[in-house]
């Protein structure tokens, strides 16, 4: 048995580029490389480049591998058709959530991102799950690495690399040859941006990762660490499993009901979650702006009326918008936008106001737009990463 | 003269008053720092109690005092420039200055050499 942490296809390039490293979920990650704020504007301006190599990712196969998925998660394989990705949930009997995943239909396997954290968790019930029937579930995590490109130049940056990526449409899915190596590419991402993620053999990690490093220098990719992930993830409204969701909360409450077909045939937690939607009284997930910088931090509470109504599920300043921004948990009767209550920073209250979720316009279906010189478009604002 | 503490806070002193920040080591160590809470003017400070806090995206830290004394000057900008203290630590980025209660207490702090080897130890 091994304490220490695994190291991804592209440690050595994190480590020479003398990237803040960090263990996350078992992995060694770069937090940062020059810092956090500037990687986040990056990805918003022009683009980033993140190793997410750890992400597990699972192969499903075998003939009876829809219907075998459609037991296990929340949203409908049926309507998942090839070549799409989907958003999706495994549940526990008792209908709380114990992963969100990005499921994709290939040609002859089912491709399943999972949250690093809960990768053993959701192997093993997947493979004690299978009755008698035709399914197969393979781990391919570590021989595999996972690159993410994300932000209004990352089509530019992608296609100079990967030209497949010219036909890909938002949440879709692809196989294509790069080289000897056979890559899976998906347009998808964890920023709100436009964005490209791909999965490769590791053996082949860091000749792509270098290959894209430099093809996104003239529009000013930065490579991106974990905390500029986090940033953005929030500016984005995302949930992460651990903050927003884990086994104790319900998908209605954490604002990702939608991705629960109630509708569809049966599946594990739907009878739990059966009659249950957004109650009066009820908690849900929303956003909060404070008004000053201090950063609310996970499980800080929110009040209002004199008494606690929520609690800060994750924080972090907002380089779009230049303020210190949060989503919380919280009572419905105070989650109307607008709505003004009172977060406590280490025994101090700040003024806070309720705002919907995403703090950010989201432009994930956007298509990339070349800039003059053709590699990305103009960035919105002056400043580090926005050199194009 | 620049004096460090074992808390990686530097203090520059002018016969009876200091200037207060962080060592460029300690905003390494931060990250982007988006907030930085300080006493008032007339506020006693003293060694090795915290007289502020710093808040980067990473964490909130504690600023503590290498020196006692009383605070007879801070660093406003820092409210709309936080990052001048990952920019400039040792200059733009001071925190507060304070009049010392007792100047010779400086010596317990260590110099530059002393604390990069300080530095050297602990990695």
């Amino acid at each position: 048995m091994s304490f220490q942490s695994r190291k991804t296809p592209l440690f050595s390039w994190h480590r020479n580029r003398q990237a803040r490293m960090v263990s996350f979920a078992g992995w060694c990650l770069p937090l940062r490389y020059d810092g956090s704020l500037a990687e986040a504007r990056a990805v918003r301006d022009s683009c980033g480049i993140f190793d997410v190599s750890h992400m597990g990712h699972l192969s499903i196969r075998g003939s009876d591998a829809p219907r075998f998925l459609q037991r296990m998660t929340s949203n409908d394989v049926e309507a998942l058709a090839e070549g799409r990705l989907q958003y999706t949930l495994f549940l526990s009997s008792e209908g709380t959530v114990l992963d969100d995943c990005i499921l994709g239909s290939l040609s002859e396997e089912y491709l399943c991102v999972v949250n690093a954290v809960n990768r053993q968790k959701i192997l093993h019930r997947l493979r004690a799950a299978i009755e008698d029937e035709d399914v197969s579930v393979a781990d391919q995590t570590e021989e595999r690495a996972f690159i993410s490109v994300q932000g209004p130049a990352s089509a530019a940056v992608v296609e100079k690399a990967v030209p497949a990526a010219r036909e890909l449409e938002y949440m879709s899915v692809s196989r294509t040859r790069w080289g000897d190596h056979s890559l899976t590419l998906l347009r998808s991402g964890y920023t709100g941006e436009l964005g490209f993620e791909i999965s490769l053999p590791a053996a082949a990690a860091l000749r792509l990762w270098e290959l894209l490093c430099a093809s996104g220098e003239e529009c000013g990719m930065r490579a991106c660490g974990l905390g500029a992930r986090d940033i953005l993830r929030i500016e984005a409204g995302y949930p992460l499993y651990g903050q927003e969701i884990d086994e104790n909360t319900r998908p209605f409450a954490a604002g990702v009901g939608w991705a629960v077909k109630m509708g569809k045939a049966d599946f594990i937690g739907r009878s739990a979650l059966a009659g249950e939607r957004a109650q009066p009284g009820s908690v849900v997930r929303t956003g909060i702006v404070l008004e000053r910088a201090k950063i609310a931090r996970t499980g800080y509470p929110v009040y209002a009326a004199g008494r606690q109504v929520g609690t800060v599920t994750s924080g972090t300043f907002s380089p779009a918008l230049q303020k210190s921004i949060a989503m919380v948990r919280i009572e419905s009767g105070y989650a109307q936008a607008g709505q003004r209550v009172v977060t406590m920073i280490r025994g101090q209250a700040a003024d806070s106001v309720v705002t919907d979720l995403p703090f950010v316009p989201i432009h994930t279906k956007q298509k990339g737009i070349p800039c003059e010189s053709g590699c990305c478009p103009k960035p919105r604002r002056e400043g580090p990463g926005a050199r194009c | 003269m620049v004096r460090y503490s074992k808390t990686h806070e530097w203090a520059r002193i002018e016969g009876n008053t200091a200037v207060i920040g962080i060592s460029d080591h300690a905003q390494k160590e931060l990250g982007d720092v988006v907030y930085v809470e300080l006493p008032s003017v007339g506020d006693a400070v003293e060694t090795e109690s915290q007289y502020g806090t710093v808040e980067s995206t990473k964490a909130a830290s504690e600023l503590f005092s290498p020196l006692s004394g009383k605070v007879i000057a801070v660093n406003e900008e820092l409210a709309e420039n936080p990052q001048w203290v990952n920019e400039d630590p040792l200059q733009k980025g001071w925190m507060i200055k304070i009049e010392l209660t007792d100047p010779q207490s400086a010596e317990n702090l260590m110099d530059e050499e002393a604390y990069r080897e300080f530095l050297q130890q602990q990695s």
